[in-house]
């Protein structure tokens, strides 16, 4: 017994033998990661702390200048400010509608899976192409919305809604929401599946009501994928652009600005490196406190 | 029990060689082909520092060298643009006076393609050099023209659209070669006209006092007009100002938009301001603040800025210019929607693509708005240029092929087709036949020449501000003089940087 014992590696060494398959499993991706996510990201830290083109072998070292510059900056706000607004109306009309959706379609006894398609057919067209087919809708000449409003006697309500400061972000909005709400309706639609019917059928025996229903088992119900869906909406709005930058590229002026088609002029139209990093840091710390805050709200209120 | 045990072990054993070879193949990866011993070092290197005999390197080593030897090239732009000046000059024949053989990379937009096949097999039949064409969006501003020259691997001419926020930003990258000693040696300055050789000379006060470009086209700007909307409404072209504005008034009153304009991309409240800037100051004055110390906020430019906002007003531009697109706005001019559309002779092509009656279409310059500004000429300059790579496997053959563009065998191929819409830089040789508007923007360069398109002449950080500011005179959002003191700004913020 005790010469096998003392043949046996010892327990550090065993640990690591143990360890050393489930880390090999893991070194392919974890390499990816490193490679494609974490030395970009330590990459455009270290950026943010010089002045360059993107090009030239010149690259000063300029301290915080970048982020004082940035904070010192009145378009950095005004982006910002946009991407607030951005965000509020992006979970009001994309998660809203995909909530009531998915709420009417998990009562829905036929049809449902062609309702679930359709409304989801959206979100596989390709951003840019719905930037395009709705800036074709917006055109204030020949777009179909004002033709329509100037038909029915609302000539008042037509608008160039590429061209004003009040309408371009909303009506971006629309369309950036018009593609995405599907997907958000099906991830609602699966959690409502999953709730007890039993429970239904408990509360409708007890007398609830329709706004009852809904207020006291489907949202509290829907709890767990909700949080998933804001969080999703959340980063998906703080991180914006494709829509707004095929549209308008952030006008007119700056009118419809994100943070995102900010730091992309900053750094591919100026060629001003630093500052984009530097905002793109701020941008990441926003969208990770802001999103840790959000979480830890939701489970005190769990709680 | 034995059995079991062996077999555990065994599959460990396994997992360790496959973990192993990943970890090694994916190491070997990131090492990448610079650790691995390769013929690359027998090879020539990609800086011209070679004497006149290996000027024209056999085409399989041109082809090999590419990949291999030009990133370490990349990794250092500036050394490699600084040797080259001095290497290569030396080194440089006319088209058709060296070896034949030999490939040239060459990078540009899409579009022309019988065009372009006609040039490359003319250069081929006088050099034996074969052009690969590089297609794609062409620009600067999108970063694809910086990223292939840094690439290494891309290609050893471009051709871009001109101006400091591209030419001098590859410059200042590192990524071009000065081109002073080639022009120089192969009298390339002889072959332009006039008025492109001292907007060279003009612009090289901000290109680091060098010559970077060679220039493809030279952008004449002014009004086109359709002549049966003017016959409609009982006018004729204007000679005035005030000509002009009757002209508006009356296009408006028959329910024709008098201009149409979309700034949402950019370039064109460009094409239109540029030409109420000379207008207003005159060309000096434009070049003043372009090149000197003339400043945006100036009274006149404050006017001119005033001038297009009041157009708005007035309703002699459509409200929803800032809208449109210039692609949106465009048709409303080539459909007789509107009468006015201020744009370049490279919108030609798009004319004769449409299928419009070309005939109905004439030109004139924007009248002077002040009485003691005599400038009444289009505005312009260099619309697109070729550059060299600072890391072009062999730039003799990028110089061979620039010289070959310059002769008059090319300039009559693009001047006689008649659909073209692009004013060659070089003296036009007999035998021209260009049609009606080539013929008066040729006249145009062969005398007074151009005034200048801002746009053009500016480098990025003013371009942004310039853009936005238009948009915003448009829209209603900015005052003229917010509008002049920002791009001011950005001129100050620029100079400082």
């Amino acid at each position: 017994m005790t010469p096998s014992l003392a043949a046996r590696p010892a327990p550090f060494a065993r640990g690591l033998g143990r360890a050393a398959v489930p880390l090999l499993f893991l070194l392919p991706s974890f390499v990816l990661y490193l490679v494609f996510a974490l030395i970009p990201i330590e990459e455009t830290a270290r950026l943010g702390f010089y002045r360059w083109d993107g090009y030239s072998p010149q690259m000063p070292f300029v301290g915080l200048a970048n982020y004082v510059a940035m904070v010192e900056d009145w378009k950095f706000w005004n982006a910002l400010w946009h991407n607030v607004e951005w965000t509020a109306m992006t979970l009001v009309l994309a998660v809203g509608v995909a909530l009531a959706l998915a709420a009417v379609l998990a009562r829905l006894r036929r049809g449902r899976t062609f309702f679930r398609v359709t409304f989801f057919l959206p979100n596989v067209v390709a951003l840019s192409v719905v930037a395009v087919i709705w800036g074709q809708l917006y055109n204030p000449l020949i777009g179909p919305i004002n033709l329509i409003l100037r038909r029915v006697g609302l000539p008042g309500l037509a608008h160039l809604w590429l061209g004003e400061p009040a309408t371009v972000l909303p009506a971006i909005n629309v369309a950036n929401s018009w593609q995405s709400y599907g997907f958000y309706m099906v991830i609602l639609l699966a959690g409502l599946q999953s709730i007890d019917a039993t429970i239904y059928e408990a509360a409708i025996v007890d007398g609830a009501g329709e706004w009852q229903l809904f207020r006291h088992i489907t949202l509290p119900s829907l709890r767990n994928v909700m949080n998933l869906v804001l969080i999703l909406a959340f980063i998906n709005a703080l991180r914006g652009f494709a829509m707004v930058w095929v549209m308008t590229q952030g006008g007119p002026v700056v009118a419809s600005d994100l943070l995102a088609t900010y730091i992309y002029r900053a750094a591919f139209v100026e060629n001003q490196l630093g500052p984009a990093a530097a905002t793109s840091v701020t941008l990441s710390v926003l969208v990770v406190a802001t999103t840790a805050l959000f979480n830890r709200l939701r489970e005190e209120e769990a709680s | 029990m034995q059995d079991l045990s062996r077999k555990t072990t065994s599959r460990r054993r396994f997992l360790a060689v496959v973990g192993s070879t990943g970890v090694g193949a994916v190491l070997a990866a990131c090492v990448g082909p610079g650790a691995v011993p390769t013929p690359t070092a027998a090879l020539p290197p990609a800086v011209p520092t070679k004497p006149a005999a290996a000027a024209t390197p056999a085409p399989a080593a041109a082809a090999t060298a590419a990949p291999t030897t030009a990133p370490a090239v990349a990794a250092t732009p500036a050394a490699g643009a600084t040797t080259a000046a001095q290497g290569t000059p030396a080194a440089a024949k006319p088209a058709g006076a060296g070896a034949p053989g030999g490939t040239l990379k060459l990078m540009r937009g899409g579009g022309n393609d019988a065009f372009w096949s006609k040039v490359f097999d003319g250069f081929k039949a006088k050099t034996g050099i074969t052009v690969e064409t590089i297609t794609n969006t062409g620009t600067v501003e999108d970063g694809t023209v910086p990223t292939a020259l840094k690439s290494g691997a891309g290609p050893d001419v471009v051709l871009i659209n001109s101006g400091p926020a591209r030419i001098g930003f590859l410059a200042q990258a590192g990524l071009t070669k000065p081109l002073d000693d080639v022009y120089k040696q192969l009298n390339w300055t002889d072959r332009l006209v006039p008025f492109a050789v001292n907007r060279l000379k003009n612009q090289g006060k901000i290109f680091q006092g060098k010559i970077w470009e060679v220039p493809w086209s030279l952008d004449v700007i002014y009004w086109n007009y359709n002549k049966d909307l003017y016959g409609k409404v009982g006018i004729k072209a204007p000679d005035t100002y005030d000509e002009m504005i009757a002209n508006f008034e009356k296009l408006k009153a028959a329910k024709i938009y008098p201009v149409t304009l979309g700034v949402r991309s950019s370039f064109a409240g460009g094409w239109l301001f540029g030409n109420l800037m000379q207008a207003m100051i005159g060309r000096d004055g434009v070049a003043d603040v372009l090149f000197g110390e003339g400043k945006w906020d100036q009274p006149g430019l404050v006017q001119a800025a005033a001038t297009l906002q009041d157009w708005v007003k007035k309703e002699y531009i459509p409200q929803a210019a800032t809208t449109l697109t210039d692609q949106q706005a465009s048709p409303l001019f080539l459909n007789k929607q509107a009468a006015n559309y201020c744009v370049g002779t490279w919108f030609v092509p798009t004319m004769a693509e449409a299928k419009v009656d070309m005939e109905n279409i004439d030109t004139f310059s924007q009248p002077p708005i002040t009485k003691e500004n005599s400038s009444r000429m289009p505005t312009g300059g260099f619309g697109s240029s070729y550059v060299v790579a600072a890391n072009a496997r062999d730039p003799d053959t990028a110089y061979k092929y620039l010289d070959y563009y310059m002769t008059d065998e090319v300039t009559l191929l693009i001047v006689n087709d008649p659909n073209q819409g692009t004013n060659p830089p070089v003296k036009i040789p007999p035998g021209a036949k260009p049609n009606r508007f080539l013929a008066k923007s040729l006249d145009i360069l062969a005398h007074d020449g151009t005034g200048y398109n801002p746009s053009v002449h500016v480098v990025a950080t003013i371009t942004n501000t310039y853009y936005q500011s238009l948009q915003g005179l448009l829209g209603g959002q900015t005052t003229p003089q917010q509008a002049m003191a920002d791009i001011q700004a950005a001129k100050v913020k620029a100079a400082q940087a």
